[in-house]
C-alpha cells in the first residue's frame, strides 16, 4: 500500500513539475513525437523499398532461374533427340550393310531432320573399307576419305564394352567449312550389324563401323536460347566445363573462354565477381542466383550491373568436366520498373502517412495554441474575476462599518481595515504590529487578549460585547473573534470583527425606557381615575365645610390647607392623565418657530426677572410641523422652565431651529448654560414624577410629558449635558425632533378645505 | 311641589356628597340610590324629574341606563358625571340623548349649574306642554 502510495505521490509530483498544460513540455512532446514517428516512416520505407527490392530482385532472378532451368531441359532434350536420332540411324540396316544407295538416302534424310539443331555433318565409317560417307549442309552424301581422328573414333568403337554406347567427344573450336570458329562437339556411336533386311534375313553381328555427329555447339544451344528474353532485353549465354561460351549472343564469344574474352573486350572494367561466379558455382555444377558488373549489354557500353541465375547441364554424368552452365542474366534495370511502379506506390502512401503526422502535429499544435488561449483567456477571465472579487472583498473589509483585523496569539495586529484606522485615530503602522494593550487601554485590552487566546487554544469562535474607551467617550461594542488557517491547516492569526453597537445599546435603553414609561403611563392613567373619584369627594365635602366654617376659625384654615393639598393631587392628577395621552387631540399644520415665540412672550417676565439672555437662531422658511400647538408650546414651556431652573443666579438661553435630511426633519436645540444633569439623574429624567426640585416646586412630569407629547408627533427628544465636574461649561442642551411636512404638501393642502380634510382624519 | 331629583351612584360617599349639596343649595327633593336597576324602578314610577348619574357603574353603567330611562320614561333629563378625560363617553353621552356631563373631580358650582339648567329645561317643556294643552282643548 505504501508502495503504491509512493508511486502515486511521485506520479503527481511529475505531473505538477511537467505538467501537461505546461504548453512548452507539450509541444516540445508533440514536435518528438512527430519527429520521431517522421523517422520510423522513412526507416521503414527505406527498409520496405530495400525489402521489396531485395524481394523483387529475388523474384526475378528466381524467374530467371526458371528459365535456365527450362533452358537446360530444352538442352537435354536436344541432346537426347540428337542420341536417339544418332541410334536410330545406327540401327538402319542400309547403314550396318553398306547398303547403297540407300544409306546415302538414309543418311541424308537424317541428315535433313537434326540439321536445324546444329549438326553440321553426319560421318559414318566404313570398318572394313575404312571409307568415310558424309552429310554437310547442301551436300549430297558423298563418300571421302578418312580423317587421323578418324581412326580413334573406330578403335573406340570396335571395343566390345562401347557396343550401344555414344560417346560426346570434348568440345573443339574450329572453322568449319571456312566459316569462323565454332565450338564442336561430335556424338559417336559405333554400328554393329545387328539389324536384319531382305539381304540380310539374319544379323551378322560384326563390327560395322562407327556413326558420327558433328554438332555447332553454338547452333544447337543458340537455337534453344536465342529468342530467350529475361525481362526485356535479358538474355542467356552457356558456358561448357572449361569455361568455354557454347552460346553468347555477343558472338565474337562463341567457343572462347569465358575468363579471358571479357577482359579482352573491356579490360577497363573489373570481372572479378563474375569470374568467381563462373570458377566457384558455376564450373562446380552449381546453381544459384547471384549479381555481376557486366561491361555491355545488346550493344549497350559501359559499367552495368546485373542479375544472374545459373544451373548446371550435365552432359554426362560419368565423365567430369561435362558440365555446362547455363546462365540467365539480365540488367539490373529490368527489375527497376517494377521496383519503381512499387516505390512509387510506397511513396504515396508514405506521403500519405507523412502529411497524416505533419497534419496531426499540426492539428495538435492548433488544438493546443487554440486550448491554451481558451485556457489564457479562461485564466484572464479568471484573474480579472478574482481580482474583481479581491476588490470586492477589499473594499467590503475597507468599506465595512466594522471594525476588521487580525492578530497574533501574542495580541499583536497583523492588520486592521480603514474603519479601523479611523476609529483608533491613528495611523496603520501605529496599530499594526503594535500590541492590543497599547492601543486599547487596561482592561479592555487584557479581557480581549484573552479571548483571543481561547479562541486560538479551544478551536472555538468567540462572540464578546465590549467596551471601548477613546478619550473620555466610551464605545460598546460586539466583536465576532474567529479562527484563520493557512494552507497547511494551521492556525496562523484571529479574525475580529467589531462592530459598533454603541448606537444600539443606546437604543435599547432608549427603548427599554420607552416600554417603562409606556406602561408607567397606562399605571398613572389607572391610578389618576382612580384618585379622582375620592378627590372629588373630599374636595366637595371641604368646599361644603369651608361655606360652614367661620373665616377667622382655626377650623377655616385647616380646610382651606386641605383644600390646598385636595386641589395639588389634582393638578398631579390632571398632569398625570396628560402624560398618559387621554387628552383631546387635534393636529394642524403649525410653524416652529412661531410656538417658540410664544412661549417665549409668555416666559418673558419669568426669563426677566431671573436674568436671563435669550439667543434666538431660528431658520427662515422652516418647515411646518402637523401637530398640536398647544402640546408643542407646553413641551417647549416645560424645557424651557426646566433651564431657567438650571440657571440659577441667570445665564443665556439658546434656541435654535434648523431642518435637515433635504428639508425632511426639523431640529429645535434649547441649550442652557445651568448646572448640567448629574450622572445619576441623567438616565431618569424622562421618569413620571421624578425630579429634583423642591416638593412644591415640581410635580416631576415636565419632561415625561413632554416626551409623550413629542413621541406622539413621531420625533424625539434627547439631551446633552455637560456637569462642573466633565466640563468647564456647564449647561444642557435638549434636542427635539420632528418629522417635517413637506412645502408642496403643505401649499397644496393649504387653505380652508386642506386644513378640514386634515382634521377630519 | 318641588321636583324630584335622583342621583344614581355606586360610591355612597358620593352620593351624600352630592345629596348634601342639592339639598343644601337647591329646594329639589333628592332620592338616592347605589344600585342602577333600583334606579330604573324609582323612574319608572315617573315621580322622577332629573337623574344624575355615574358613568361607571357595576351592574348597568350610566350609558345603559340613559339608555332604559329614555327607553321607559319620555323627556326626562339625564345629566352623567364622567371621569375625566373619557371625552369620548362624554360626546357619546350627548348623542344618546343626555341632557349634559360634569367631569370629575367638580366643583359645587359646576353642579349646581348644570342642575338650574336642566330645571329650566324642564320648565319649559312643561310650559310648552301646557301651552300645547290649552290650544287643543281651545281647538
Amino acid at each position: 500500500m505504501s508502495f503504491l502510495l509512493n508511486v502515486k505521490r511521485l506520479l503527481l509530483t511529475l505531473i505538477e513539475k511537467y505538467h501537461p498544460f505546461t504548453i512548452k513540455y507539450f509541444k516540445v512532446l508533440v514536435v518528438i513525437i512527430m519527429t520521431l514517428l517522421l523517422g520510423a516512416v522513412l526507416i521503414m520505407g527505406w527498409m520496405s523499398s530495400s525489402k521489396v527490392k531485395e524481394i523483387v530482385t529475388e523474384d526475378f532472378n528466381e524467374q530467371q532461374l526458371l528459365v535456365a532451368r527450362h533452358v537446360a531441359t530444352q538442352i537435354e532434350n536436344s541432346i537426347d533427340i540428337l542420341k536417339r536420332e544418332l541410334l536410330l540411324l545406327s540401327l538402319s540396316p542400309s547403314i550396318q550393310y553398306f547398303e547403297i544407295p540407300s544409306l546415302k538416302d538414309r543418311m541424308e534424310t537424317a541428315y535433313s531432320r537434326i540439321a536445324h539443331m546444329g549438326t553440321l555433318e553426319i560421318r559414318f565409317i566404313e570398318n572394313s573399307t575404312k571409307k568415310v560417307h558424309h552429310v554437310i549442309e547442301n551436300h549430297k552424301c558423298a563418300t571421302g576419305d578418312i580423317y587421323p581422328e578418324d581412326l580413334d573414333y573406330l578403335e573406340w568403337a570396335r571395343k566390345e564394352e562401347n557396343r550401344g554406347d555414344i560417346f560426346l567427344t570434348p568440345l573443339t573450336t574450329v572453322s568449319y567449312n571456312g566459316q569462323s570458329e565454332k565450338p564442336i562437339m561430335k556424338m559417336i556411336s559405333p554400328v554393329w550389324q545387328v539389324s536384319t533386311d531382305e539381304a540380310y534375313p539374319v544379323p551378322l553381328n560384326e563390327f560395322s563401323g562407327v556413326l558420327v555427329f558433328v554438332i555447332d555447339l553454338s547452333h544447337l544451344t543458340g537455337n534453344i536460347t536465342k529468342d530467350i528474353r529475361s525481362g526485356k532485353t535479358g538474355y542467356c549465354w552457356i558456358i561448357d566445363g572449361n569455361g568455354i561460351f557454347l552460346y553468347h549472343p555477343e558472338k565474337d564469344f562463341v567457343g572462347k573462354n569465358a575468363f579471358e574474352v571479357r577482359k579482352g573486350k573491356n579490360p577497363a572494367i573489373s570481372f572479378e565477381k563474375i569470374n568467381e561466379i563462373q570458377r566457384d558455382k558455376m564450373l562446380k555444377g552449381e546453381e544459384g542466383t547471384s549479381w555481376y558488373i557486366s561491361g555491355w549489354h545488346r550493344g549497350i557500353e559501359g559499367e552495368i550491373r546485373k542479375l544472374i541465375a545459373f544451373t548446371p547441364f550435365k552432359l554426362d554424368e560419368k565423365i567430369q568436366n561435362r558440365i555446362w552452365s547455363i546462365a540467365v542474366v539480365a540488367p539490373v534495370s529490368e527489375v527497376k520498373g517494377t521496383i519503381h511502379s512499387i516505390h512509387v506506390r510506397q511513396f504515396y502512401l508514405q506521403a500519405i502517412i507523412i502529411f497524416v503526422i505533419l497534419f496531426g502535429g499540426l492539428f495538435i499544435n492548433f488544438m493546443i495554441l487554440t486550448w491554451s488561449n481558451i485556457l489564457e483567456q479562461e485564466v484572464a477571465k479568471k484573474t480579472i474575476e478574482l481580482k474583481k472579487s479581491e476588490q470586492r472583498y477589499k473594499s467590503l473589509v475597507e468599506n465595512a462599518e466594522d471594525i476588521i483585523f487580525t492578530v497574533d496569539y501574542k495580541g499583536n495586529f497583523l492588520s486592521i481595515n480603514k474603519y479601523g484606522i479611523r476609529f483608533f485615530n491613528r495611523k496603520v503602522e501605529e496599530i499594526v504590529g503594535n500590541n492590543l494593550s497599547e492601543i486599547l487601554s487596561w482592561p479592555n485590552a487584557d479581557m480581549l487578549l484573552l479571548m483571543i487566546q481561547k479562541v486560538f487554544d479551544t478551536k472555538e469562535s468567540k462572540q464578546i460585547t465590549h467596551m471601548f474607551i477613546i478619550g473620555d467617550r466610551e464605545y460598546w461594542f460586539n466583536t465576532n473573534l474567529r479562527r484563520l488557517y493557512d494552507e497547511q491547516g494551521n492556525i496562523y492569526a484571529v479574525l475580529g470583527i467589531s462592530r459598533d453597537i454603541t448606537e444600539r445599546k443606546h437604543m435599547e435603553e432608549y427603548s427599554y425606557y420607552t416600554e417603562k414609561l409606556a406602561s408607567m403611563g397606562t399605571l398613572a392613567a389607572g391610578v389618576a381615575h382612580e384618585i379622582n373619584n375620592p378627590l372629588g369627594i373630599i374636595l366637595g365635602f371641604t368646599d361644603l365645610m369651608l361655606e360652614k366654617a367661620t373665616p377667622d376659625s382655626a377650623e377655616y384654615d385647616m380646610l382651606k390647607t386641605i383644600e390646598k393639598q385636595g386641589l395639588n393631587a389634582k393638578r398631579v392628577v390632571e398632569n398625570l392623565l396628560d402624560f398618559a395621552r387621554h387628552k383631546e387631540h387635534k393636529e394642524e399644520f403649525i410653524d416652529i418657530n412661531e410656538n417658540i415665540g410664544t412661549v417665549l412672550a409668555v416666559m418673558g417676565n419669568t426669563l426677566l426677572l431671573k436674568k436671563i439672555s435669550v439667543n434666538q437662531n431660528l431658520q427662515e422658511d422652516l418647515p411646518s410641523v402637523k401637530a398640536d400647538a398647544r402640546e408643542l408650546q407646553q413641551v417647549f414651556f416645560n424645557v424651557i422652565n426646566n433651564s431657567i431652573y438650571a440657571m440659577e443666579g441667570g445665564g443665556i438661553l439658546t434656541i435654535t431651529t434648523r431642518s435637515f435630511d433635504n428639508n425632511e426633519k426639523i431640529e429645535i436645540r434649547i441649550s442652557d448654560t445651568g448646572h448640567g444633569i448629574k450622572k445619576e439623574h441623567r438616565i431618569r429624567i424622562f421618569d413620571p414624577l421624578f425630579t429634583t426640585k423642591e416638593v412644591d416646586k415640581g410635580t416631576g412630569l415636565g419632561l415625561s410629558v413632554s416626551y409623550g407629547i413629542v413621541t406622539k408627533h413621531e420625533g424625539s427628544i434627547s439631551f446633552e449635558t455637560k456637569t462642573k465636574e466633565e466640563s468647564a461649561e456647564t449647561g444642557t442642551t435638549f434636542i427635539i425632533i420632528f418629522p417635517a411636512v413637506k412645502k408642496s404638501r403643505v401649499e397644496n393642502k393649504g387653505g380652508e378645505n386642506g386644513r378640514k380634510d386634515i382634521d377630519s382624519r | 311641589m318641588a321636583e324630584k331629583i335622583l342621583i344614581v351612584d355606586d360610591e355612597p360617599d358620593m352620593l351624600k356628597l352630592l345629596s348634601m349639596i342639592i339639598r343644601e343649595k337647591t329646594p329639589y327633593e333628592v332620592t338616592i340610590t347605589n344600585n342602577p336597576l333600583e334606579a330604573l324602578d324609582i323612574a319608572r314610577k315617573g315621580e322622577i324629574d332629573l337623574v344624575i348619574a355615574d358613568l361607571k357603574m357595576p351592574g348597568l353603567n350610566g350609558m345603559e341606563l340613559l339608555d332604559a330611562i329614555k327607553r321607559v320614561v319620555e323627556n326626562i333629563p339625564v345629566i352623567l358625571i364622567t371621569a375625566y378625560g373619557t371625552v369620548e363617553s362624554a360626546a357619546e353621552t350627548m348623542q344618546k340623548g343626555g341632557f349634559d356631563f360634569i367631569t370629575k373631580p367638580f366643583r359645587k358650582e359646576q353642579i349646581l349649574f348644570t342642575i338650574d339648567r336642566a330645571m329650566k329645561w324642564i320648565q319649559l317643556q312643561r310650559e310648552n306642554k301646557m301651552l300645547k294643552d290649552q290650544l287643543k282643548s281651545k281647538t
